[in-house]
């Protein structure tokens, strides 16, 4: 049985227990003051074995990949890549996710190409609300974008969507 | 001359203005912006996991249509930018990942195709200095902040852009069409991207805290690069004022709206693409 | 046919119990050449030597084999008994058939016993062309050179000098002194670094074995181990430095200010300058790159004002020769340039300033007399920020290594500030302290208990300006907690650094450097203070980050080692070298490039190669790389090597 740690490095390509928990990661994250969990601890988790810890952590899901961790980080551990590699983790676990909305979204979004080649905002927009229950939220927005003109009801549909499709699977 | 341009979802629909005066500011400056053929969404996310390939399929997929007809793909939009950048970084550095990708696709590839953003067209291929000879309505007495995001800039052994910490581009810009760039400390920091629709509070407070400094710091407007940057600092704007009660709006620019203003070619903004109003006198 | 004695070792139990010493016996007995063959218990005592003695003389042996232990343990004692008993010590060879036979054979003693017989066999039939030998001699030059005036080099010119040797000290800024001289105190004792220094400096310029060159660089090295010739650089003061009586009056007068580099950047110096107030020798020098006489002919009042002429606009460089029998290297560090550090302002934000400039704020010689300011505003700054670890443990970034001094001047900063402004607040942020001398734990205790310094675990992501003040992000890991602290300033502790010229001087004195530039060591261990080219010792911060403790310690070593090598007249060396046959040199340059000890060159005129004796360790790389076989080593030729060969088939 492979240690999460191993699954990690070699899904994220990096040596977490390179981290000597310096905590830069932390103090330059755009999101930091929104995370359960600080990146270093994060990485101190997978590092010491406690995978269920590290899988739960609802800053997971709140990482942008904005990779202004990894630009300081001193030791050169993908940081970034780790939080992908949690991420991906937990959807083929199907592990409890604390922010289903997310979720929703990613899949939703891939969902969107498959169908299209674009994204068509309205459609996927709308295909959120729908899926995460949330249908009323941002109505108003919706009319007024309508109105706008900023929503295309015709989705376009690129040549080469068969082609496509086979590569979303 | 020509240069093939990738516009991206988004620059066709919400960010039409995005496109329409990045097109126009480009023609006058003498290039002309001709679309890809039969581009694909490229998937608005650079897949990190190094086992996922798939992920990878829809963006090598428009580099390899692009390569078939010219050297240099334009990209305007930053996350179009910065997927595109680096599917081609690992598609020319990682031998294995490659054949697996072109083997699949059934195509050939070598990684060769360059793939520029706008702003560097405008400093290489068109220089700075002569940007600001063709001005005609100079933006002097503006206060202008750069919002850089995350994506122009990193990773920056990938991207390669400017410089991660103390980038210039979007200053040497602001300076050329005759207006002051505006230094501010969270000008490269992520605004929250796509948490805008599952976590909206995240973006909110991150439009704030960008926002706020860039307005303590004298700035008149922002400008940016990324179709999500521009919606996450300008839409989330009213609900700042109503959480702390006033907040001094400040309209956000696609960096082209500016180029084409200041190039004389409009002379009003797409006011219908603007949150807040897009008044800049 | 030489006559060959055998001394086969029981070495107690270690070798008779596996090898079959007495069929050794019977073999060796019959081999040709061989006039004497016996076995002992223990030929290294006393009654065993004494055997192998009396078999000498009785049987008129010119050469014997003691097949025992390693030969690092006892070939010198078997050649001391093989000379006493009138032979010539290089007739006397070692066969190894304890480590190398029965040690590590302990379960095939039949095989074992056949390897010790061929092995026997082989040195037998080698030690048949061996040739008398004797040691290499050269006289030696007993004068030192000290490269560099820091503390380091200071300590070991007076350590040398103080045992009656004559010392060259070399420095290449106007004055010794060295980084010490710029520190305001020192830890642990918070001794004011000049009143300590300044005892020094006053000796060596006193001292009557000591010769103090300043502003003068090494520019070549020729030579060899006790016979070395330095050309030396003295570069152009315009002043004539020994009419100067440093009055001071130039100074006075100069109209050109500059950014002092002493004070590093944060006070001025003029065009005609000396160091520091108590800078030795206290004789001013112009800086050509600013002196408005040097570039333009304008001005030139320190000539007309400078009672005794000192003032020379045409004095040139010169050089001068000395000769001296070894070296000691002591050139001290850089450190790591704050402009060069993105995340923390590039070096554009005025109040944030690296350790050494605090010292000179702190010190009472310094730009601001002592007085803790903001270099931005001149006011004084109620919020200090430390942040340490910047730039070292940083493979990614700046260096891997920690250099072990700024946790503990980062913490003497901090105290030294409280005490000078006690409503202030300093701040560390720190990964791990290491405080590892005497005193030294106790010391930092003090900072935390006494003066109130708040430690904080975590490193700083980014500092910028807003608002007049430097805003700190950083990080408290033990809680969690993200701190950001607006300051009045910050303090970086940056990494110790080899000095930028570090590698050019290796290169003159052909000294290697490891993977930072530091000089490379020959052992990293046992031999901290020798480089790995004979007659080249190491001393101080320019062998590897540490503090003044431990670079004093060095220097004496260093000295040590000097005062050894001089304790003869004369060196000698093994006489084991390579030779050149010169009929078949082609004087290709081969073996020159391929010795590790510089001790091959070619002869222009004569057009062969040459071995320097007293340098060559007999490795025998030139023998193995020369293409016209034109490279032997002595007793250990070619055909020698083969007659081994041919008894182990």
């Amino acid at each position: 049985m492979e240690s999460i740690l191993d699954i990690v490095n070699k899904k994220a390509d990096t040596r977490v227990e390179r981290c000597y928990q310096c905590g830069k990661c932390a103090s330059s994250c755009p999101m930091i003051k929104f995370f359960d969990v600080p990146p270093y601890k994060i990485i101190r988790l997978i590092t010491i074995g406690a995978k269920d810890s590290a899988l739960s952590a609802s800053a997971i899901w709140l990482c942008t990949s904005c990779y202004a961790c990894m630009t300081r980080c001193p030791n050169d551990i993908n940081i970034t890549k780790v939080m992908d590699a949690l991420k991906e983790i937990n959807l083929q676990e199907k592990a409890a996710c604390h922010e289903k909305d997310i979720l929703i979204f990613h899949k939703i979004f891939l969902g969107e190409i498959a169908r299209l080649g674009r994204i068509n905002e309205f459609r996927f927009v709308g295909k959120f609300k729908i899926k995460a229950l949330k249908l009323f939220q941002d109505l108003a927005l919706g009319l007024k974008m309508f109105k706008k003109g900023k929503f295309v009801f015709k989705a376009e549909k690129i040549n080469g969507i068969s082609g496509l499709r086979k590569l979303i699977r | 001359m020509k240069i093939l341009f990738y516009p991206g979802c988004t620059l066709t629909q919400k960010a039409k203005n995005f496109y329409d005066t990045a097109v126009a500011g480009f023609k006058e400056l003498g290039i002309e912006l001709e679309e890809l053929k039969n581009w694909y969404c490229c998937q608005a996310d650079f897949s990190l996991v190094t086992d996922n390939l798939m992920a990878m399929l829809a963006a090598s997929r428009n580099l390899v249509s692009a390569r078939k007809e010219a050297a240099e793909l334009a990209v305007s939009c930053s996350t179009c930018y910065n997927v595109l950048k680096r599917t081609n970084h690992l598609l020319k550095n990682d031998d294995a990942k490659r054949k697996a990708i072109t083997d699949f696709l059934e195509e050939k590839y070598d990684g060769s195709l360059k793939v520029l953003h706008l702003l560097e067209i405008l400093r290489d291929n068109v220089g700075f200095e002569n940007l600001a000879k063709k001005v005609k309505n100079s933006l002097a007495g503006l206060k202008i902040a750069p919002y850089y995001g995350c994506l122009l800039l990193r990773p920056d052994d990938e991207m390669q852009f400017d410089n991660p910490e103390n980038p210039a581009i979007f200053e040497d810009f602001i300076h050329a069409l005759g207006a002051e760039a505006v230094d501010y400390a969270h000008k490269s920091e992520c605004c929250g991207s796509y948490l805008l629709i599952p976590s909206r509070d995240v973006v909110v407070a991150r439009a704030d805290k960008i926002l706020s400094n860039a307005i303590d710091k004298g700035a008149n407007l922002v400008i940016t690069s990324c179709p999500l940057c521009q919606f996450n600092l300008d839409w989330t704007q009213e609900l700042i004022k109503k959480q702390k009660g006033s907040f001094p709006t400040i309209p956000v620019f696609y960096f082209t709206e500016l180029l084409a203003y200041a190039l004389g070619l409009i002379k009003d903004f797409d006011k219908e693409r603007h949150f807040v109003p897009p008044i800049i006198r | 046919m030489k006559k060959i004695g055998v001394f086969i070792c029981w070495c107690g139990s270690n070798i008779a119990d596996v090898v079959s010493v007495d069929k050794v016996l019977a073999v060796i007995s019959k081999h040709p050449g061989v006039a004497h063959c016996e076995y002992y218990k223990y030929f290294c005592s006393e009654p065993g030597q004494r055997l192998v003695e009396d078999a000498i003389k009785n049987k008129s042996l010119d050469a014997i084999v003691i097949a025992a232990c390693s030969p690092s343990m006892h070939e010198a004692t078997f050649r001391k008994a093989a000379e006493r008993a009138g032979l010539n010590r290089y007739q006397c060879e070692i066969t190894n058939i304890r480590e190398q036979c029965s040690w590590v054979h302990r379960m095939k003693k039949g095989e074992a016993t056949q390897k010790a017989i061929d092995l026997i066999s082989g040195t037998i039939e080698k030690l048949k062309l061996n040739e008398s030998l004797q040691p290499i001699t050269t006289p030696v030059t007993k004068r030192a050179l000290v490269i560099g005036g820091g503390i380091t080099g200071m300590q070991a010119a007076l350590d040398i000098a103080n045992a009656g040797v004559e010392v060259v000290l070399l420095e290449r800024a106007p004055s010794v002194g060295g980084h010490m001289s710029q520190l305001a105190e020192t830890f642990p004792t918070l001794d004011c670094s000049q009143c300590i220094l300044t005892p020094r400096t006053v000796e060596i310029a006193q001292h009557p074995k000591i010769k103090l060159i300043t502003y003068a660089e090494l520019e070549e090295l020729s030579g060899y181990l006790g016979n070395y010739t330095a050309k030396i650089r003295k570069k152009a003061a315009y002043i004539d430095r020994v009419k100067c009586t440093g009055c001071g009056l130039c100074i006075e007068k100069c109209p050109k200010k500059i950014p002092s580099e002493f004070d590093l950047g944060s006070g001025q110096r003029k065009a005609v300058y000396i160091l520091y107030p108590q800078a030795v020798p206290n004789k001013p020098v112009i800086d050509p790159e600013n002196c408005m006489y040097l570039l333009e002919k304008k001005c030139g009042i320190c000539q007309k004002v400078c009672e005794v002429k000192a003032v020379d606009y045409e004095q040139k460089d010169e050089i001068i020769e000395e000769k001296v029998g070894c070296v000691v290297v002591a050139t001290g560090y850089d450190l790591y340039p704050v402009k060069d550090i993105a995340e923390y302002g590039n070096g554009r934000i005025k109040d944030v300033i690296d350790g050494l400039q605090f010292e000179r704020l702190n010190s009472a010689s310094g730009p601001t007399s002592g007085a803790i300011v903001r270099p931005s505003n001149g006011d004084v700054p109620k919020d200090v920020v430390f942040i340490q670890c910047t730039r070292s443990r940083d493979p990614e970034k700046g260096v891997s290594y920690c250099p072990g001094i700024c946790c503990m001047y980062t913490g003497k900063h901090a105290m030294l500030y409280k005490r000078k402004v006690p409503d202030g607040q300093a701040y560390v942020f720190y990964m791990d302290i290491r405080a590892p001398g005497k005193d030294y734990e106790e010391f930092i205790q003090r900072g935390i208990e006494e003066e109130r310094t708040l430690y904080i675990r975590g490193r700083v992501a980014r500092l910028y300006e807003e608002n007049g003040k430097v805003i700190v992000c950083g990080i408290d890991t033990l809680t969690g907690k993200i701190i950001e602290i607006k300051a009045d300033l910050v303090v970086l502790a940056t990494a110790m650094l080899p000095r930028a010229t570090a590698k050019d001087l290796a290169k003159k004195l052909n000294i290697s450097t490891d993977e930072y530039g530091f000089y490379r060591e020959a052992h990293v261990k046992l031999k901290p203070v020798q480089s790995n080219t004979m007659g080249i010792f190491l001393a101080g911060c320019c062998q590897g980050p540490k503090d003044i403790p431990y670079s004093v310690s060095q220097a004496g070593s260093a000295a040590s080692k000097v005062l050894a090598l001089f304790g003869s007249d004369k060196l000698s060396s093994e006489p084991i070298v390579a030779t050149v046959d010169e009929s078949l040199c082609a004087a290709c340059g081969v073996c020159v490039a391929n010795c590790p000890y510089n001790a091959r060159e070619i002869d222009e005129k004569r057009k062969v190669a040459v071995v320097k004796e007293m340098l060559c360790q007999g490795c025998g790389a030139c023998v193995a790389v020369c293409p016209n076989k034109a490279c032997q080593l002595k007793n250990m030729t070619t055909e020698q090597v083969m007659s081994i060969m041919k008894e182990l088939e």
